[in-house]
C-alpha cells in the first residue's frame, strides 16, 4: 500500500510539468523494485535537452485535504451488532420452540430451525437500515458462509472423530513399537500394535509410487508432447479409469496377478492393485500442470537448438515440479486410502513381512478394517487408532513432499545453489583454462586457428 | 555437469538393483521357522474371527507358530481353497453343490475335511423399551421368531408375542427385523433352522418374496417388508443399538449383544424353558449333534442338527451350531507336505486347549463328541501323524479324561434354567447378554423371579424376594394391581398415544409458532416505519 500510494505521488509530480519526451526516468518501485536498487546509483541522469527543466518539483500539499480512505473489507459496528443479535434472537426462538411450543427434538434439527431464524432475523434487521438490494446479498452472503463451514465442520469432525475414539489406543507408545503376533482380541491395549501395517503400508504405498511416478508423468508427457490421435484415446482411457471402482481393481489383480502367476496373496499384488487405482489420477493431474506450461519456453528451448527430449528435461519438468509433486501427492492421497483393492489381493496377517513377494502383508486401512468389523471394544479401538495413525503418516507424508518438491521453478535449496555456485565455479575455471590455452596456442601457431575452429566442428 | 548428473543416475540404478536382489535374501517370513513349525494361512468366516484371531496369538505365544488368518467371509474362503490359495479355509457352510447365486458347483480340486471348530449360539438381539425403560428380559418361541422374520407379526403387541412374556405390557410399536444384507453364515445358520423346524412359515416365506417354492437354507437374506439390512455383524449390531432402532430385533452373534450393552430374547426350548445362548447352553445342545458318517453322501462329515434343535434338555439353546475348519488331505496349492506338522497343531490346539476361552470370546466350547470327530479329521492331515493327538491329554473345559460324550463334565455340571424361565405366568425380571445387570420391572402380570443365582443380584431383586414370600400378587390386563402382597410398589400401564397425522392440534402448535415469529419481527419493523412517520409529519408542520 504505501509503495503505491510514493509511486502515485512521483508520476503526478512528473507528468503535468512537461512534454512527454521529457519524463524523467522514474521507476515504479512496485513492478519492479530490483532495476531501481541498482540502477538509482550507477546510472547517469539523462541531460535535459532544452534547459527547461532542472530537476523534480515537488507540489505543494500542506492545503490539500485528503479524503479518508474508505475501508472496503472491514467489519462496520453495525454489522457485527446485526449478526450477534440475529444469532442471539435465533438461538432464543429456536429453544423455545423446542422446549415449550413445537414438538421438535433433537440436536440436528434444533440447529437447521436455528439457522432457518437466523436468517430470517438478519435479513430484517438488515433491512432497517438498508435496501433491498443489500438484504438480498448478506442473506446469500451468510448462506455461503455456513455452506462454508459446514463443510470444514464436517472435516473436522471425521478428523477429531478418528482422533477422540483412537486416544485411547494413541496413549499407549507399544502400539507404534508392536505387532499384533502376541496380542489377540482379549489382551489389554499395552499389548500389541499396528507395527506392522504401518511398515506394510510404506512398503506397498513404496512401489505402487515406484510404478506410478515415472510411468504416469511419462505417460502425461507422451499426452502433452508428443499429442496424436492414440494420444486421445490414451487420454480417454486414463478418464475411464478414474471412474474404475476400487473393488474392480482388486478383482482385476486378483484374477490376473494371483491366480494366474504368484498363486498366493502379497504385498506386491496389493501394491498392483493400489497401482491402478492411483496410475489415472497422476496421468491425469499431471497432464494438467504439463499443459499450464508457457508454450514459448518450449518454443525458446526449440529455438535454441534443443532437442524434444533435452526440452522436457531442462525446461518443461522443472517448470511444472511443484504442480507434478502436487499430483503425485493426489495419487499417493489415492492409493494410501484405499481398502477394497488391498482386501482380496494383500491378506490378512499379525507380523511384520518385510518381503513383498512372499506371505501376505497388512497395510493400514484393511487393519483398521479388520479391527472395527470386531465386536471387541479394545479391537475397536485399535481400529481407530491405526486410522487416526494413518491420518498422521499422509499428513506426515505430504508435508515431506511438500518440502522437498514443492518448490517454484528455478527456486534452490540451499545445496541446491551451493551445487549451483560450484558448477558456475567450475564452469569459469574450464572457460579461464580454455583461453589461457587458446592464448598459447594463438601465439604459438597464429595462422591455425581459422582451420582449428574448423576442425572442431 | 550431465556427466556427474548420469553417474548420480547411475549410482541411484546400482542402488535399486542391489535393493532388489537383497530382498529375497531378508529373512524369510514364511519358510521354517526355528522350531520347525511352518507359517501357514487361512481365510474363510467372519462369524468365527475372533476366535481365530486369539488362538493364532496364542500359538504363536506358546508354540512360536506364525498363523495368518483373514475374517473375508466363508464363501471367499472356500473359493481361496478351491484355488488353493490358502492352507485352510473356516467357514459355517459345506461346499455347495447348488451355489445360491447360480455360480459353478463348489468342488475343490483337492482332497478335504470337515472339522467342528468354533460353536456358537445365533442370539437375536433387540431394543425394546417400555415407558421409557429398556426391556432386558424378552422371551420369545420359535414359531413367532419365524413369523417376525418373515413378516407375519409385524408389531410388538402381538397376541403370540404378549403369551410369551407375561410379565411385559407389550407396547403398540412396530417391529423392524435388521437382516444381513451382506452373504452370511449367521444368516445360514439361522435360515437352515428356520427351514428345519418352521418349514411351513419359511417355504410360505420363499414364495412371496420370489424365491421359490422351498428355498431352503440361504446366506443372502431375502429383504422384505419393513424390514432393515445392514452390512456385517457390526452394522446389524449398531443399528439396533442406536436411538433410532428402538422396535428394532436382529440375528448376531451373542459377542456383540454382550459388547453393545444390549439384551438377547431367550429362546423356547423342547422342555418348555426359555433359554439363553451363553456357552454351557450353546454346548449341551451341541452335545447332540450328529455328523453325517456316510461316504458316499454329498453332505460327508457335515453336521446333522436335528436333534440339536429339537432335543428335550431344559438346559438347550435350539439354534446352536458350528463352522468348520476345512483342512486339507492332500498335498495342493499352497499346501506342502512340510506344513502338515504345524496345520494339524494349530487343529489339536484349537480343538483342545483354545476351547478354554471361547465362552469370554462370546462363543461356546465344542462338547466331547464334536472334538473326538474333529480329532479323526486332525489325523487325515498329510503329515500330521507326528503330532500326538490323545483325547485324555485334550485340555477341553467340557470333558476331563476317562469321560465319555454321553457322560462328561459338561452334561454334569451345566447350570439348569431358573423355575421362571419355565414357560407359563411368571416370567424372570433378570436382564439377559450385555444388559445382565440391568432388571425390567414387571409391567405386565406374574411375579417374576431371578433367573441368577448371585446372591448380589437377587438381594437387588425385590420382587424375586416377593416371589419367595409368595406374595402372589395380581394383576389386571393393564398391570393394574388387583390384590396381593405388593403394597406400595406403583405398578403402571404402558398406553401409546394414537399417531393421527395432522389434526386441530398440530394446527394450533403452527398458529403458535407463526404467533412467536410475528411477535419478536413486528416491534422493530413498526418501531422503523413509526419513526419515520412521525419524521415526516415534523418536517410537514
Amino acid at each position: 500500500m504505501m509503495s503505491e500510494t510514493t509511486s502515485i505521488a512521483d508520476s503526478t509530480t512528473v507528468l503535468p510539468v512537461a512534454e512527454p519526451t521529457e519524463v524523467l526516468p522514474v521507476v515504479d518501485p512496485v513492478r519492479s523494485p530490483a532495476p531501481e536498487a541498482t540502477e538509482s546509483g550507477s546510472r547517469p541522469k539523462p541531460a535535459p535537452r532544452r534547459g527547461e527543466l532542472q530537476h523534480t518539483v515537488t507540489p505543494d500539499v500542506t492545503d490539500v485535504v485528503e479524503a479518508r480512505r474508505r475501508s472496503l473489507r472491514g467489519l462496520r459496528a453495525e454489522d457485527v451488532f446485526n449478526t450477534l443479535g440475529a444469532a442471539a434472537a435465533a438461538i432464543a426462538a429456536g429453544t423455545l420452540l423446542f422446549g415449550w411450543i413445537a414438538p421438535l427434538t433433537g440436536a440436528v434439527s434444533w440447529v437447521v430451525v436455528v439457522f432457518l431464524l437466523f436468517l430470517l432475523f438478519y435479513g430484517v434487521l438488515v433491512s432497517l437500515s438498508a435496501g433491498w438490494q443489500e438484504v438480498k446479498d448478506r442473506v446469500i452472503t451468510s448462506l455461503f458462509i455456513a455452506a462454508g463451514l459446514t463443510l470444514v465442520g464436517a472435516l473436522i469432525f471425521v478428523v477429531a472423530y478418528a482422533l477422540i475414539r483412537g486416544q485411547e489406543a494413541l496413549s499407549y507408545f507399544n502400539f507404534f513399537t508392536e505387532t499384533m503376533e502376541f496380542a489377540g482380541p482379549l489382551d489389554p491395549l499395552d499389548t500389541g500394535g499396528i507395527l506392522h501395517a504401518i511398515i506394510g503400508t510404506i512398503i506397498q504405498i513404496g512401489i505402487a509410487l515406484a510404478i506410478t511416478v515415472p510411468l504416469g508423468i511419462v505417460t502425461a508427457l507422451y499426452l502433452n508432447e508428443v499429442g496424436g490421435k492414440f494420444a486421445r484415446f490414451v487420454r480417454t482411457i486414463a478418464d475411464a479409469m478414474t471412474a474404475l471402482p476400487s473393488i474392480v481393481a482388486g478383482l482385476f489383480i486378483y484374477a490376473a496377478v494371483i491366480l494366474l502367476i504368484t498363486g498366493q496373496r502379497s504385498g506386491f499384488a496389493a501394491a498392483l492393485a493400489i497401482t491402478v487405482m492411483m496410475l489415472p489420477i497422476v496421468i491425469r493431474a499431471a497432464d494438467v500442470v504439463l499443459r499450464l506450461v508457457a508454450g514459448n519456453l518450449r518454443e525458446a528451448a526449440y529455438a535454441l537448438g534443443a532437442s524434444r527430449w533435452r526440452t522436457v528435461w531442462h525446461v518443461v519438468l522443472p517448470t511444472a515440479r511443484s504442480g507434478l509433486v502436487t499430483a503425485v501427492i493426489l495419487g499417493t492421497a489415492r492409493g494410501i486410502g484405499e481398502t477394497s483393492p488391498v482386501l482380496l489381493t494383500s491378506g490378512v496377517t499379525s507380523v511384520v513381512n518385510f518381503n513383498p513377494f512372499e506371505g501376505p502383508m497388512i497395510s493400514l486401512p484393511l487393519q483398521v478394517f479388520d479391527f472395527v468389523r470386531s465386536p471387541e471394544p479394545n479391537l475397536i479401538a485399535r481400529g481407530f487408532g491405526a486410522a487416526a495413525t494413518l491420518m498422521l503418516l499422509v499428513l506426515v507424508l505430504f508435508i515431506v513432499a511438500r518440502v522437498f518438491g514443492g518448490r517454484a521453478a528455478g527456486e534452490l535449496s540451499s545445496r541446491g545453489q551451493r551445487r549451483a555456485h560450484e558448477r558456475s565455479k567450475q564452469d569459469a575455471l574450464r572457460m579461464e583454462a580454455a583461453a589461457f590455452y587458446r592464448e598459447q596456442r594463438e601465439s604459438e601457431t597464429p595462422d591455425l586457428i581459422p582451420t582449428d575452429s574448423e576442425d572442431k566442428r | 555437469m550431465t556427466k556427474k548428473r548420469s553417474r548420480f543416475g547411475l549410482r541411484l540404478l546400482a542402488a535399486i538393483v542391489l535393493a532388489t536382489s537383497v530382498l529375497p535374501l531378508l529373512p524369510p517370513s514364511d519358510t521354517a521357522e526355528a522350531n520347525g513349525y511352518v507359517r501357514i494361512s487361512g481365510t474363510g468366516s467372519t462369524w468365527s474371527q475372533n476366535a481365530l484371531d486369539q488362538w493364532r496369538r496364542n500359538v504363536a505365544n506358546n508354540y512360536g507358530i506364525t498363523v495368518d488368518y483373514s475374517g473375508v467371509g466363508s464363501s471367499a474362503g472356500r473359493r481361496d481353497y478351491i484355488q488353493g490359495t490358502v492352507d485352510y479355509a473356516v467357514s459355517e457352510i459345506p461346499f455347495q453343490a447348488h451355489p445360491e447365486d447360480g455360480s459353478a458347483a463348489e468342488i475343490p480340486p483337492r482332497g478335504y475335511a470337515y472339522m467342528p471348530v468354533v460353536a456358537g449360539g445365533t442370539a437375536f438381539m433387540y431394543n425394546l423399551k417400555i415407558n421409557g425403560k429398556q426391556v432386558t428380559n424378552l422371551r420369545l418361541n420359535g414359531d413367532t421368531i419365524t413369523k417376525i422374520f418373515t413378516g407375519v407379526i409385524t408389531n410388538w403387541n402381538d397376541p403370540a408375542i404378549q403369551s410369551d412374556n407375561p410379565g411385559l405390557a407389550m407396547p403398540d410399536r412396530q417391529i423392524v427385523p435388521v437382516l444381513r444384507s451382506d452373504g452370511s453364515g449367521s444368516t445360514a445358520q439361522f435360515t437352515q433352522w428356520m427351514s428345519r423346524e418352521h418349514s411351513g412359515l419359511w417355504n410360505e416365506f420363499c414364495q412371496r418374496v420370489g424365491r421359490g417354492a422351498a428355498c431352503g437354507m440361504t446366506s443372502q437374506y431375502p429383504g422384505f417388508g419393513n424390514a432393515k439390512l445392514q452390512n456385517g455383524s457390526s452394522g446389524v449390531a449398531g443399528y439396533v443399538s442406536q436411538g433410532y432402532g428402538e422396535g428394532a430385533i436382529t440375528y448376531v452373534e451373542y459377542s456383540y449383544a454382550l459388547n453393545a450393552n444390549f439384551p438377547v430374547a431367550k429362546v423356547l426350548n423342547h422342555a418348555g424353558y426359555y433359554v439363553e445362548p451363553t456357552a454351557s447352553s450353546v454346548a449341551v445342545a451341541l452335545m447332540f449333534a450328529q455328523i453325517n458318517t456316510d461316504s458316499n453322501s454329498s453332505d460327508y462329515l457335515t453336521q446333522i442338527l436335528d436333534q440339536v434343535y429339537r432335543n428335550g434338555d431344559p438346559r438347550s439353546y435350539q439354534l446352536s451350531s458350528y463352522s468348520y475348519l476345512i483342512v486339507p488331505t492332500e498335498v495342493g496349492g499352497t499346501f506342502t507336505e512340510a506344513k502338515g506338522p504345524t496345520l494339524a497343531t494349530f487343529a489339536n490346539y484349537m480343538l483342545c486347549e483354545g476351547q478354554q476361552q471361547a465362552g469370554r470370546l462370546g462363543y461356546s466350547p465344542l462338547p466331547m463328541n464334536l472334538v473326538m470327530a474333529g480329532f479323526d479329521q486332525i489325523k487325515r492331515i498329510p503329515g500330521a501323524g507326528s503330532v500326538g493327538i490323545d483325547i485324555n491329554s485334550c485340555n477341553n473345559p467340557t470333558f476331563q479324561p476317562g469321560d465319555s460324550p454321553s457322560n462328561n463334565q459338561l452334561a454334569l455340571t451345566a447350570p439348569m434354567p431358573a423355575e421362571c424361565d419355565r414357560q407359563g405366568p411368571n416370567q424372570c425380571t433378570t436382564g439377559t447378554a450385555g444388559a445382565a445387570g440391568v432388571e425390567t420391572e414387571i409391567s405386565g402380570s406374574g411375579t417374576g423371579g431371578s433367573a441368577v443365582g448371585d446372591p448380589a443380584l437377587a438381594a437387588g431383586a425385590t420382587s424375586s424376594s416377593a416371589a419367595n414370600t409368595g406374595g402372589a400378587a395380581v394383576f389386571d390386563e393393564n398391570g393394574n394391581l388387583i390384590s396381593g402382597g405388593l403394597t406400595g410398589t406403583a405398578a403402571a400401564s404402558p398406553f401409546a398415544l394414537p399417531d393421527t397425522g395432522w389434526g386441530t392440534t398440530q394446527t394450533i402448535m403452527l398458529v403458535a409458532v407463526l404467533l412467536l415469529i410475528t411477535a419478536i419481527l413486528v416491534p422493530p419493523v413498526a418501531s422503523q416505519q413509526m419513526r419515520s412517520y412521525f419524521q415526516k409529519r415534523k418536517a410537514q408542520g
